[in-house]
C-alpha cells in the first residue's frame, strides 16, 4: 500500500513538472510559435496540474501518510550523499492544489492583462517557470532542492519585477528585489553549511534528529534571516512594495501562492527544529508581529490601490510569522493557503480597475467602480471581507485562530498588542479601499470604455470568489491539525480578534464621512509623514547607508589608495623627484669648455685627496 | 676634405687606437691617445659649420686635458716606481691620477659634460666613430690598469647610470640622447670593471653593436631629433617595427641582447655583497628605459601627419650599403641565448 | 747651487701661477715665456744641458709665434695686469692652494724630486741626456718614426683644419 502511494504520488510531481515545462520546452523545440501559443498550452497544463494535484491530495486523504520518496541518487561524495527525493506530507500535498489553482486562475486572467505585450509568449514561460520552482521548493526532501527551487523563484522575481525594463522605476524594484532576496539566500546558504559541517547531511529528515542545544540557534537565525529575505519582514521588507512596479499578474503570482510565502514555508518546514526553543520563537513572534503592524500602518495613508494590496500581504506574512512564533505551524500554512486565494482575488480585481482606467493606479482617481464594472466590485468586495476576517469567509477561519490562539497564549504582551493594532488597521484600510475605489461618485475621466464583457477577465474573478468564500471551511475540515489549538477561553478573548476589527472599521468609517465635511484644509501630521513615507525606512536603507558606503569607498578606495598611496607616492613621486634632478643635470651643460675642465680637475682632486688618505 | 687627406685622417684614427691596444708602455700608450685624438679633428670639422668646428675645439681641448694629465701621472708614476710599463703600477696616487684622464676620455660622469655637446655637432657617422672606436683605446688601458680602487670606480659608474639616465631625460635631441646613453652604458662598465675586467669587455662588445646599429638606424632615416622619428614608418617600415627592439636592447630588456651584460653585472655585484649597489644600479636603468621607450613610442607607435608624396619614399629602391645595419641590428636583438658561450670565451 | 734651483722652481710656480690666473694675453704670453726659460733652466740644473738648449731655442721660437699671434689677435686696449683686483685675487688663491699642497707632500717628495742627474755621475760613463739621444736614435727608433709621423700628421691635420678662405673651420666669421 506503501508503495503504491509512494509510487502514484511521485508519478504525479512529476508529471506536474513535466507539464509545467511543456511549453517551455515547446519553444526551444520550435524556433518560432504563434502569438498565443505559449498563453493556451499553460492554462492546460496548469489546469490538468491542478487536477492530478486534487488526485495526490484526495489519494493522501484516504491514506494520510507523511512519506518521504528517493527517486535517485544525485551525486555521492565519500562521506556526504546528495539525492533526489520528495517529501509527501500534509503541507506539500495541499499546498500544490492551492498554489496550482489560484495559478491557473491567474495565468488564464493575464490574458486580458497582457495581450498587448509583444513578448507575451516568454512571460507566461517566465511565469510557468516560477511555479516549477515553487514545486520544486515545496516537495523537496532536502535542503539542495530546496534551495535550487528558492534560487530559481529569486530569479524569476528579478526577471518578472523589471518585466517592464524600459522604466527606472521596475529596474530599481527589480534590483531591489534581487538584493533584498540575496540577504535572506545568505542566511539559507549558512544554514545549509553549518548543517553540511556539523550534521553531515542535507535531508530534512536527517536534520530533524539533530540534538536540541544551544547551538542549533545559529542555523535557525540563519533560516529567519532566510525566511525575512524572502517573505518580507521587517526591515527587509522595502522590495515588496516595490515589487508592484511589476505586471499586476506576477504581483497576484508573487503575493498569493509563491515567492513570498516560500520564507514562511521554509521555516513551517523546519518547525520540528525549533519548537521547544523559546528564543527562536520569541524572534519569530516579534518579528512577525513588528511586521505586522508596521506594513499595516504603511498601507493607512497610500493611496496607490497596489501598494495598498501589497502592504496587506507583508501584514498578513507578519501575521503567518507570528503563528510561527507561536509555534503553530499548522495555523500559519493553513493562513498561507487561505491568503493565496483571496489575495490572488485582491489583485485580480485591481488589475482589472487598473487595466479599465488605462493604467490609473491611484484610488483617490477612481471611485463609483460599484456601478462602472459590477461584477468585479462584488469579487473585489468579496476578497476584502475576506481579508478582514469576517466570519466564514475564507480568511476567517486561518486568521482568526491565529488571533484566537494568541490570546489565550501567555507569549509577549507586546507582541499580542501590536497584532491585534494591526488587526484593527486591517479593517481601516480596507474600508479606506472600498471606500475610495467601489462608492462615491466616478472621479475617472468623462469618456469610459469599461466594460465587463471578456470572458477570460471575469470567469478567474469568479473562479477565486467561490474559492474565497468556501475554501477556507474545507480546508479547516481537512487538516488535522497535530498541535491542538485552544478551544475553550473566555468570550471576550474569543472575540477579540472580531471586535478590533469592528472597532477599526467603524472609526473608519466615522473618519471617511468626515472627510467630506472638513471645515478647514489641515497640513498633513506627523504620524501621516511616517505612515505616508513608509516609515522613512527605504529612505534610510535606501540613502544613507549606500551615501555611507560610497563615501567611504571614496574616501579609502579612491582618495586613500588610489590618489595617494598608487598614483601619488608611486607615479607622481618618481616624476616629481626625477623631474628637478633631470633638469640639473641638463643645466650643467651650458656649452662653456671651462667649467667642464674645471669639473674634471675638482674630480681629479677630490679622488686624489681621498685617495691619499686612505693610504697615509 | 680630399680623399687623400681623409685616407690619412682615417688611417691616423687606426693606427693610433692600435699603437695604444698594443702598447705596454705609458708613453706610447700616450702617443697612440694623441694620434687618435689629431687624426679625428679634420673629421669631425669637416663640414665646416660653426656648431662643427665648436664641437671640435671642445674635444680638441678636453682630450688635449686628459692626454696632459695621463702624462703627467705617467711621469709621475714613473718618478716614484721606476716603471713604465701599463701592468704594473703600485703607487696609488699615480694610479688615480691615471685613471682620471682616462675617464675623461670616455666621458664618465661627473667628467662627461663634453660628450653630449661634441656629439650634437657631428653628423651621424662621425658620431657613430665618435661613441664606438674613439672610446676603445681609453677603455683598453683603463681594463688593463690592475688594482684600480673600487671605491673610486664604483662612485663614477653610479653617477654616469645616474646622469645618463636623468640627461637623456630632457632631451628631445637623437643624438644628445645616445650621448647619455653611451654614458649610461659606461656607468654599467665602470661598476664592474674592479671585480671582473671580462665582464666590462661583454658590456663594452655589446655596446658597441647596439650602439652601431641605432645610429646607423638614424643615419638612413636621417633622424635628428624625435619628430623626424615619426616619420621614419614611411621610410623603412621593416626597420621602423625593428627599432623599438634595438632601442630597448640598449634599455636592457630580457629577451633581447642588451640585457645580458646587465643581468651579468648584477650577478657578479651581488656575489660580491654588493646587493644595495645593485639595486641601485637596476633602479637607474629605469630612467634610462624611460627615453629608450620613448622613442620606440614616438618611432612606432604614433604615426606622424604626413602629406601623400611623403608617405611613398618605402616603394623605392634601398640605396644604402646595408649590411652592417643588418648584422649589428640582428645581433643587438637575438644574441642573448649564445650569453653562456660568450661569458666563457671571454674568461679565458 | 740648491739655492739656484730653489729660485728657479720658485720662479716656474711663480710663472704658472702668473699665466694661470687669467691676465690679457699679452702678459699671459709673457709669462709663458718666462716659465719656458726657467724650465729649461731647472732642466740645466738637473744635468739635461743638450736636452735644456733644443727645448729652449724651440720653445723661444714657438713663443715668439704665439706672443705674436695673441699680440696681434686680441689687441686690448687696456690689458689687464697683475694690477687688477681679479687676476691678484686668483694669484692669492693659487698661491694658497699651491702652499697647501705642499705641505701636504711635504717630507715624501723632495726627496726623490731635489736629486741632480750629476750627482750620480760617479757611477756612468756618460751624461744623462747624451747618453739618452743616443738611445733615441739605437733603440728608440722606432719610437722615433712614430714621433716623426705623428708630427706629419700634425701638420696634416692643422693644413686640413685652417685650409680655404671660406669653408676653412677656423675662418673669420
Amino acid at each position: 500500500m506503501k508503495l503504491f502511494y509512494a509510487c502514484s504520488a511521485s508519478t504525479c510531481v512529476v508529471l506536474i513538472l513535466l507539464l509545467l515545462l511543456y511549453p517551455v520546452i515547446l519553444s526551444f523545440i520550435r524556433s518560432k510559435s504563434p502569438k498565443f501559443e505559449i498563453y493556451y498550452h499553460s492554462v492546460i497544463a496548469l489546469g490538468l496540474s491542478f487536477y492530478i494535484s486534487m488526485m495526490l491530495l484526495l489519494l493522501s486523504l484516504i491514506l494520510p501518510i507523511n512519506m518521504t520518496v528517493t527517486i535517485l541518487p544525485w551525486t555521492n561524495t565519500d562521506v556526504f550523499d546528495m539525492d533526489i527525493s520528495l517529501q509527501f506530507d500534509l503541507y506539500s500535498v495541499m499546498f500544490m492544489p492551492v498554489a496550482l489553482y489560484v495559478t491557473w486562475q491567474i495565468l488564464e486572467f493575464a490574458y486580458t492583462y497582457m495581450h498587448a505585450d509583444p513578448q507575451i509568449n516568454r512571460f507566461f514561460k517566465y511565469l510557468l517557470i516560477f511555479m516549477t520552482a515553487m514545486i520544486i521548493f515545496v516537495t523537496a526532501n532536502n535542503l539542495l532542492q530546496l534551495f535550487i527551487g528558492w534560487e530559481i523563484m529569486g530569479i524569476m522575481s528579478f526577471l518578472l519585477i523589471g518585466w517592464w525594463h524600459g522604466r527606472a522605476d521596475a529596474n530599481i524594484a527589480a534590483l531591489q528585489a534581487m538584493i533584498y532576496n540575496r540577504v535572506g539566500d545568505i542566511g539559507l546558504i549558512y544554514a545549509m553549511a553549518w548543517f553540511a559541517i556539523i550534521h553531515n547531511s542535507w535531508d530534512i529528515q536527517h536534520i530533524f534528529q539533530l540534538p536540541q542545544n544551544e547551538k542549533i540557534n545559529l542555523p535557525l537565525i540563519a533560516l529567519i534571516i532566510a525566511a525575512t529575505g524572502k517573505s518580507a519582514q521587517f526591515s527587509l521588507h522595502p522590495w515588496l512594495p516595490s515589487a508592484m512596479e511589476g505586471p499586476t499578474p506576477v504581483s497576484a503570482l508573487l503575493h498569493s501562492s509563491t515567492m513570498v510565502v516560500a520564507g514562511i514555508f521554509l521555516l513551517v518546514r523546519m518547525n520540528p527544529l525549533m519548537e521547544f526553543n523559546p528564543t527562536i520563537l520569541t524572534i519569530c513572534l516579534c518579528l512577525g508581529a513588528l511586521t505586522t503592524f508596521f506594513s499595516a500602518l504603511c498601507a493607512l495613508t497610500q493611496n496607490d490601490i497596489k501598494k495598498i494590496v501589497a502592504f496587506s500581504t507583508s501584514s498578513q506574512l507578519g501575521l503567518m510569522m507570528v503563528a510561527i512564533g507561536l509555534n503553530q505551524p499548522d495555523l500559519a500554512f493553513l493562513h498561507i493557503c487561505t491568503h493565496a486565494f483571496f489575495k490572488a482575488l485582491l489583485f485580480l480585481c485591481s488589475g482589472s480597475f487598473i487595466h479599465s482606467l488605462n493604467g490609473e493606479q491611484d484610488i483617490r482617481k477612481m471611485g463609483g467602480m460599484l456601478y462602472l464594472m459590477p461584477i468585479t466590485s462584488s469579487c473585489f468586495t468579496l476578497s476584502i471581507l475576506s481579508l478582514m476576517g469576517v466570519p466564514f469567509m475564507t480568511g476567517f477561519f486561518s486568521k482568526d485562530t491565529i488571533l484566537e490562539a494568541m490570546s489565550a497564549s501567555y507569549v509577549n504582551i507586546w507582541a499580542i498588542t501590536l497584532t491585534l493594532m494591526a488587526t484593527s488597521f486591517t479593517a481601516v484600510y480596507s474600508l479606506r479601499l472600498i471606500f475610495f475605489v467601489l462608492m462615491g461618485r466616478p472621479r475617472t475621466k468623462p469618456v469610459s470604455t469599461m466594460n465587463e464583457h471578456d470572458p477570460y477577465a471575469i470567469k478567474p474573478l469568479v473562479r477565486l470568489a467561490v474559492a474565497s468564500i468556501i475554501t477556507g471551511c474545507l480546508l479547516v475540515h481537512y487538516m488535522v491539525p497535530p498541535k491542538m489549538p485552544v478551544i475553550t477561553m473566555p468570550p471576550i478573548l474569543k472575540l477579540a480578534a472580531l471586535i478590533v476589527s469592528l472597532i477599526g472599521f467603524v472609526i473608519a468609517l466615522g473618519l471617511a464621512f468626515m472627510a467630506n465635511k472638513q471645515l478647514k484644509p489641515k497640513p498633513p501630521s506627523g504620524p501621516h509623514h511616517f505612515s505616508n513615507m513608509l516609515g522613512f525606512f527605504p529612505t534610510i536603507i535606501h540613502r544613507f547607508i549606500p551615501k555611507i558606503i560610497l563615501t567611504m569607498a571614496q574616501k579609502i578606495a579612491s582618495k586613500m589608495i588610489d590618489q595617494t598611496w598608487l598614483k601619488k607616492t608611486g607615479p607622481k613621486a618618481a616624476s616629481n623627484i626625477n623631474k628637478p634632478l633631470a633638469t640639473t643635470t641638463s643645466n650643467v651643460q651650458r656649452g662653456m669648455i671651462k667649467p667642464y675642465i674645471t669639473l674634471f680637475l675638482l674630480t681629479l682632486t677630490i679622488a686624489g685627496i681621498l685617495v691619499y688618505f686612505t693610504i697615509f | 676634405m680630399s680623399p687623400y687627406t681623409l685616407t690619412i685622417m682615417i688611417f691616423g684614427i687606426g693606427l693610433g687606437t692600435t699603437i695604444t691596444l698594443m702598447s705596454s708602455h705609458w708613453l706610447l700608450a700616450w702617443m697612440g691617445l694623441e694620434i687618435n685624438t689629431l687624426a679625428m679633428l679634420p673629421l669631425m670639422s669637416q663640414h665646416n659649420h660653426p656648431r662643427a668646428v665648436q664641437a671640435t675645439t671642445k674635444y680638441f681641448l678636453t682630450q688635449a686635458t686628459a692626454a696632459a694629465m695621463l702624462l703627467f701621472a705617467s711621469t709621475t708614476n714613473a718618478w716614484i716606481t721606476g716603471e713604465w710599463a701599463i701592468q704594473q703600477m703600485t703607487s696609488l696616487i699615480p694610479l688615480t691620477m691615471i685613471t682620471m684622464p682616462l675617464t675623461l676620455k670616455i666621458g664618465l660622469a661627473p667628467m662627461h659634460s663634453w660628450l653630449p655637446e661634441v656629439l650634437q655637432g657631428l653628423d651621424l657617422n662621425t658620431g657613430l666613430i665618435m661613441s664606438t672606436w674613439q672610446k676603445l683605446a681609453p677603455f683598453a688601458l683603463l681594463l688593463q690598469i690592475q688594482a684600480n680602487n673600487p671605491t673610486l670606480l664604483i662612485t663614477l659608474g653610479l653617477l654616469s647610470t645616474l646622469v645618463g639616465g636623468w640627461g637623456g631625460m630632457n632631451q628631445t635631441q637623437l643624438r644628445k640622447i645616445l650621448a647619455y646613453s653611451s654614458i649610461a652604458h659606461l656607468g654599467w662598465m665602470m661598476l664592474i670593471l674592479p671585480f671582473s675586467p671580462s665582464l666590462t669587455l661583454i658590456t663594452f662588445i655589446t655596446y658597441i653593436i647596439m650602439t652601431c646599429s641605432t645610429f646607423m638606424i638614424f643615419e638612413i632615416n636621417k633622424a635628428t631629433n624625435i619628430n623626424m622619428l615619426a616619420t621614419s614608418w614611411a621610410k623603412a617600415p621593416t626597420l621602423t617595427s625593428l627599432t623599438p627592439l634595438v632601442l630597448l636592447s640598449l634599455g636592457g630588456l630580457p629577451p633581447l641582447t642588451g640585457f645580458m651584460p646587465k643581468w651579468l653585472i648584477l650577478q657578479e655585484l651581488t656575489k660580491q655583497e654588493l646587493t644595495t649597489t645593485a639595486t641601485f644600479v637596476a633602479m637607474t636603468a629605469l630612467l634610462s628605459l624611460y627615453f629608450y621607450l620613448r622613442l620606440s613610442y614616438a618611432m612606432t607607435l604614433t604615426m606622424a601627419p604626413n602629406n601623400l608624396p611623403g608617405t611613398i619614399p618605402w616603394r623605392l629602391q634601398f640605396k644604402s650599403f646595408s649590411m652592417p645595419l643588418a648584422t649589428t641590428t640582428m645581433a643587438s636583438i637575438t644574441l642573448l641565448p649564445i650569453m653562456p658561450a660568450m661569458s666563457t670565451l671571454l674568461k679565458l | 747651487m740648491t739655492y739656484i734651483m730653489l729660485l728657479l722652481l720658485m720662479g716656474m710656480i711663480m710663472g704658472l701661477v702668473f699665466v694661470a690666473s687669467n691676465p690679457s694675453p699679452y702678459f699671459g704670453a709673457l709669462g709663458l715665456v718666462a716659465v719656458a726659460s726657467v724650465g729649461c733652466g731647472i732642466l740645466v740644473n738637473y744635468g739635461g744641458s743638450f736636452l735644456s738648449l733644443v727645448l729652449f731655442l724651440i720653445y723661444l721660437g714657438g713663443m715668439l709665434v704665439v706672443f705674436a699671434y695673441s699680440a696681434a689677435l686680441a689687441a686690448d686696449p687696456f690689458p689687464e695686469g697683475l694690477g687688477n683686483w681679479f687676476v691678484k685675487l686668483l694669484v692669492v688663491v693659487y698661491m694658497m692652494g699651491i702652499t697647501s699642497f705642499s705641505f701636504l707632500f711635504s717630507g715624501k717628495w723632495h726627496e726623490f724630486s731635489w736629486v741632480p742627474v750629476d750627482e750620480i755621475s760617479e757611477f756612468s760613463v756618460f751624461r744623462g741626456d747624451v747618453g739618452g739621444v743616443a738611445l733615441m736614435y739605437s733603440f728608440g727608433g722606432i719610437f722615433l718614426i712614430i714621433g716623426a709621423w705623428v708630427l706629419l700628421l700634425a701638420l696634416f691635420v692643422v693644413l686640413e683644419l685652417t685650409r680655404g678662405f671660406n669653408s676653412g673651420a677656423f675662418r673669420a666669421i
